[in-house]
Parts: structure tokens; C-alpha cells; sequence
């Protein structure tokens, strides 16, 4: 009982953190999205901040998969 | 059996409910205490090594990104803003961009390489703060940073004193005197302009407002307008007579000088009128917000958990900012480089952002001879007791006799202290009184902190120890020590070389 506790308390946490590192994608998807309508070059610091925090949110929601996949076999 | 079966009273009953219920919520309680001190200061853990292996891995990375990234961020800044100049965007632009690489020069001239840092914890920052540099989350809760503020001419002025203000209103009033000359503010400086023409600059050096004018210094140099001749540096060529506006004379040296500068461009002048400016002293969030002040966050800095408390609250209390420098590898010697990691043609013409930890013997020997002298006088008292010895470690001495701590020799930022095993209530009313430091951990075991900073207070501290040595029974030595101390100064490559000062690289400054 307690592990499946402790497994859905680190679902809650990793859904918490794919929130957090989405608001902070926001900002660097928002800005290379406007440097594309004014047809120009996104900044290289844009463009790496986004793919950095695409990467963290893709290792997170794997997390999140696996802990689902353990929490069903329980 | 039943013989010995007493059915309780229903009052027996009701008492042991509530026993029971308020036995359940302490054990609740202590629980959740232990969850919240243990459980959620844990780092988070993935389920699986690889998963967080890679998650460590990108956050290393946007630690670097964030520092390259905000280095980078300052310069551009700078260039944006020549760009809102309508009027004169061609000169701004070019003078702007001459500016921001003179500065280096400049600095590297006046050895203005290394500057203070300070650590900032997040939890210290405002939200905006923590918004704009990305330290939202709780993983951030714990974490500090190195950062260095830089301020605009406005923001300074407005730091400023009252006189320097005045000082300010005064140029700004005569200046406004003549037709046609206007003034431009940007982040490092106030242009004085008519037309394309600039005739001088108002800017802050350090605390000391100067102006720039667009004069010859060698036409004034045997008079008593002659200022600083900046005639070789790129940013000031077509203003090269600097004066430094320290004084109410000086100021009205200016205000001759720009009738000069007036009567070269043929402006004629108005009657002179009083005007009000908004100068007053601003919060630093505000600045920020404002862009006149920006905060670049160098690197990040030993968690609180695993930094000394002590050194915590010292900081915390005393505002103690870390030395922290820029070092060129050209500048390093072959012992920083073995130790440092950085040996090899990759890291050549590169720079380093670079923190000093100065040990307590470094400090002594870069120290003056009067602090030597001090240091030495008090060494040679503690040599007049037997078993009072002295022995040294990083960051202090310690004198202690047997197992017993007795004080501890300590700097206190340039200032020589000792820190005494008395009771600081004891001495509070009488000459000999020292600072009550039993609130720091640091000082659980030494709570009287005498700083020493004259000879008096040398000779006081003198006489504690006597007290000392007479509470715990020390006797004097027969035959006292008198130490040969080897206090010579050192060099920074001699004091990392033998320990004596620590160096951590904390990132590398962007190549331009």
C-alpha cells in the first residue's frame, strides 16, 4: 500500500514538473515563434533553450509513462 | 477467569478513546515532520538510473547555457538601445558600438579586472527575478548564485549624494540655457548634442560625476580649467577635456567651459531657469524593471546545505561579498594550469571567471606591516604560557590548551580579530568589552569577538588571555617562546602554489 502511495505521490511530482518545464518552454517557443512571423532568424540562445527544455520534458514524461507502467502492474 | 474480568466504566472508556486519538496524532504529526524536514528536501529522483542520468546531464547543460547565454544577453542589450535614436541613429549606432569595445580596454587599462561578486540565493530574489533567469521550481529553493550588478548612469545618479545630485541639476539648468542642444540618455551616459554636433558627455566614474567636453585640453592645460586629456581613448573623441564635477569650483569651471564649448558652435544662450528632476533613490527591482540596472548571474554557488552556516550568517550580516576576478590563461602560472585543468591549446587566449578564497595565512601576509606587527605581539603573548599553543588551519589559528579551545585568530574581511572563550556579559560595562558572536556557530565555543584594530585593543586583548589562562589554571612559561615568523608577502601564484589560497574557476567569459 504504501509503495503504490509513494508511486502516485511521484506522479503527482512529475506532472508537476512537465507543468513547470512547459511554463519555461513557453517563453523561448514564444519567442522563436515571433522571430519567425517577422521572417527572421531565431537566436542561436532561443533555439537551444528550447530544444534543452523539449529534451527535460521528453526524459520527464518517460518517467511519467514508467511510473504509470509500474503503478497498473502493482 | 471471569472472576478477574472488570468491565470498564464508560468515564474509563471515554479516557481512552482520547488517549488513543491524541497518541494517533502525534504519530501523525511526526510523521508529516519528518516527511516535510527529509523527504521533500530530497533531490528528485527519476525511477531509473538512465533517466536520470540524462536528466542531469540537460540540466548541466542549461546551466551553461544560462550562464553563456546572460553574458552574452548584457552586450546585446547595450546595442539595442542605440537603435530607438531616430534623430541620430548613424552616430549613436557607431559610437555605441566603439564604446562597448573601448570600455574593455578602458577596464583592462585602469586594471579594473577584478570586481566583487556577490551570492544571491533564489529564495532571496523577487519573482520577476526568478522569472526572467528561469529559477522557478522547488528544485531551485536551496540554490545561490554568483551574481554582479552593473548600474546605468541614471541608476547611479540616483544612488548618488545629495551633492552629486545638485551638482547634476546645476550642468543640466546651464545647459539648457543654450537654444537648440539637447541632451540623450542611454544606459552608460547623458549626451549634450545640437544637431549631429556632440559637445559633451555627463557621466559617472565610479561615484564622481565628470563631463566630457568637446574641447582641447592642451588649449587649457596651464590654466585653471585644465581637466584629464582622454584624447587616446576611442570613446571620448570628440569630447577628450574631462572634468571630475567634485566641487561647487570645479562645477562652475564646467559651466565656463561650455560657454566656450557654446561660443565654438556659435549658440547663443537664454535666460537661465530652474528646473526639477526626478533623482530620487530606487529600489533595485525597480531598477531592474526599469532596464537601469542588470544583474548577470556568473555561476552557481555552494547549495546552503552545503555551505557553513557560520559562513551563511557571516555573509548574511556582514554582506560579504566573495572576490571574485576575471583570469587570462596568459596570466596564469604553470602550477594554476596543472591544477586547474586548463593545460592545452584549446584553452589558450581564453578567459576565466575565477573566485579567490584567500586562507588566513594569505591574508596576513598580504596584509599590512601594522597588522603583521599585531599579529606577532599577540603569537609572542600566547609563547609566555606554557601549553597555550597556537596552530593554524585554512581559514584561522586556534589557541587552545590540552583539548580546551581558548580563542581563535580569525580576519573579519581586512581586519585582523580574535574571538575569545569568554562570556561576553562579563566584560559588557567595562573597557574591555568585545562583540557578543554566540549566536554563530563558528563562534559556539569562542562567543567574545574583539577586533584589532589599534594597539589599544591588542593590549586588551592581551590581558583577556591573562584572564583566561587564569581560569583554567595555565602558568606562565619558564622559558617563553618567541617566535620566528615568516611573514613575507607572496604573490598569488606563490600563495596558490603553497595552499594558502584557493582558486575555483566558476565559468569562461565569452569570446567576442
Amino acid at each position: 500500500m504504501s509503495k503504490k502511495s509513494e508511486l502516485k505521490k511521484q506522479i503527482e511530482d512529475s506532472e508537476r514538473e512537465i507543468e513547470a518545464l512547459e511554463s519555461k518552454l513557453m517563453r523561448s517557443q514564444i519567442s522563436v515563434l515571433g522571430a519567425i512571423l517577422r521572417n527572421e532568424e531565431p537566436s542561436d540562445v532561443d533555439k537551444e533553450y528550447f530544444r534543452v527544455y523539449s529534451k527535460l520534458i521528453d526524459v520527464e514524461r518517460e518517467n511519467l509513462q514508467e511510473l504509470y507502467k509500474q503503478l497498473k502492474n502493482m | 477467569m471471569l472472576l478477574f474480568f472488570t468491565p470498564f466504566t464508560p468515564g474509563q472508556v471515554t479516557l481512552i478513546t482520547v488517549i488513543v486519538v491524541v497518541f494517533a496524532l502525534l504519530v501523525a504529526g511526526n510523521g508529516l515532520l519528518a516527511y516535510l524536514l527529509f523527504y521533500r528536501k530530497k533531490k528528485r529522483k527519476l525511477c531509473t538510473a538512465s533517466l536520470q542520468q540524462r536528466r542531469e546531464e540537460l540540466l548541466e547543460e542549461l546551466n551553461n547555457l544560462r550562464f553563456t547565454a546572460i553574458s552574452q544577453g548584457v552586450e546585446e542589450d547595450e546595442i539595442d538601445e542605440t537603435l530607438d535614436d531616430a534623430d541620430d541613429e548613424a552616430d549613436e549606432d557607431a559610437e555605441q558600438d566603439d564604446l562597448d569595445a573601448d570600455e574593455t580596454e578602458e577596464e583592462a587599462e585602469e586594471d579594473v579586472s577584478v570586481f566583487n561578486a556577490e551570492i544571491l540565493a533564489v529564495k532571496d530574489m523577487s519573482d520577476e527575478l526568478r522569472q526572467k533567469f528561469g529559477f522557478v521550481g522547488e528544485e531551485y529553493e536551496r540554490k545561490r548564485y554568483y551574481v554582479r550588478a552593473s548600474y546605468s548612469f541614471e541608476a547611479k545618479l540616483r544612488f548618488a549624494d545629495y551633492e552629486v545630485k545638485r551638482r547634476y541639476a546645476e550642468i543640466c539648468d546651464e545647459i539648457a540655457r543654450y537654444k537648440s542642444v539637447s541632451q540623450k540618455r542611454s544606459f552608460r551616459q547623458e549626451r549634450v548634442y545640437s544637431g549631429r554636433k556632440t559637445w559633451a558627455l555627463l557621466l559617472m566614474r565610479g561615484k564622481t560625476l565628470c563631463i566630457a567636453l568637446a574641447l582641447n585640453p592642451k588649449d587649457y592645460q596651464n590654466t585653471k580649467y585644465r581637466g584629464i586629456d582622454k584624447s587616446d581613448k576611442k570613446r571620448f573623441a570628440n569630447t577628450p577635456m574631462l572634468i571630475k564635477l567634485t566641487s561647487d569650483r570645479r562645477l562652475s569651471y564646467a559651466k565656463y567651459l561650455l560657454s566656450a564649448v557654446a561660443q565654438n558652435n556659435a549658440a547663443s544662450a537664454q535666460q537661465a531657469e530652474s528646473r526639477r528632476y526626478d533623482l530620487a533613490k530606487l529600489p533595485f527591482d525597480e531598477l531592474l524593471a526599469q532596464k537601469q540596472a542588470k544583474l548577470t548571474v556568473l555561476g552557481e554557488a555552494e547549495e546552503l546545505d552545503d555551505f557553513d552556516d557560520d559562513f551563511a550568517d557571516v555573509a548574511a550580516t556582514e554582506g560579504t561579498s566573495v572576490r571574485a576576478g576575471i583570469l587570462r590563461i596568459s596570466d596564469m602560472t604553470d602550477e594554476m594550469l596543472k591544477r586547474l585543468n586548463l593545460i592545452g591549446h584549446e584553452f589558450d587566449n581564453k578567459s576565466y571567471y575565477v573566485r579567490y578564497n584567500y586562507g588566513f595565512e594569505a591574508k596576513l601576509r598580504t596584509a599590512s606591516d601594522t597588522v603583521k606587527q599585531r599579529y606577532v605581539s599577540l603569537a609572542d603573548e600566547i609563547g609566555l604560557y606554557k601549553k597555550m599553543t597556537l596552530n593554524g588551519s585554512f581559514r584561522q589559528q586556534r589557541i587552545y590548551c590540552g583539548r580546551k579551545t581558548l580563542g581563535v585568530l580569525l580576519f573579519k574581511g581586512k581586519t585582523l580579530c580574535i574571538a575569545l572563550a569568554l562570556n561576553p556579559k562579563d566584560y559588557q560595562n567595562t573597557k574591555y568589552r568585545g562583540e557578543d558572536v554566540s549566536d554563530k556557530k563558528r563562534f559556539a565555543k569562542t562567543p567574545m569577538l574583539i577586533r584589532l584594530t589599534s594597539e589599544r585593543k591588542v593590549g586588551y586583548a592581551k590581558y583577556l588571555l591573562n584572564r583566561l589562562a587564569e581560569e583554567k589554571l595555565i602558568v606562565m612559561n619558564p622559558s617563553p617562546r618567541k617566535g620566528n615568523y615568516d611573514l613575507q608577502a607572496m604573490d598569488m601564484g606563490e600563495l596558490f602554489a603553497n595552499n594558502l589560497l584557493k582558486i575555483t574557476v566558476i565559468g569562461e567569459v565569452p569570446q567576442k
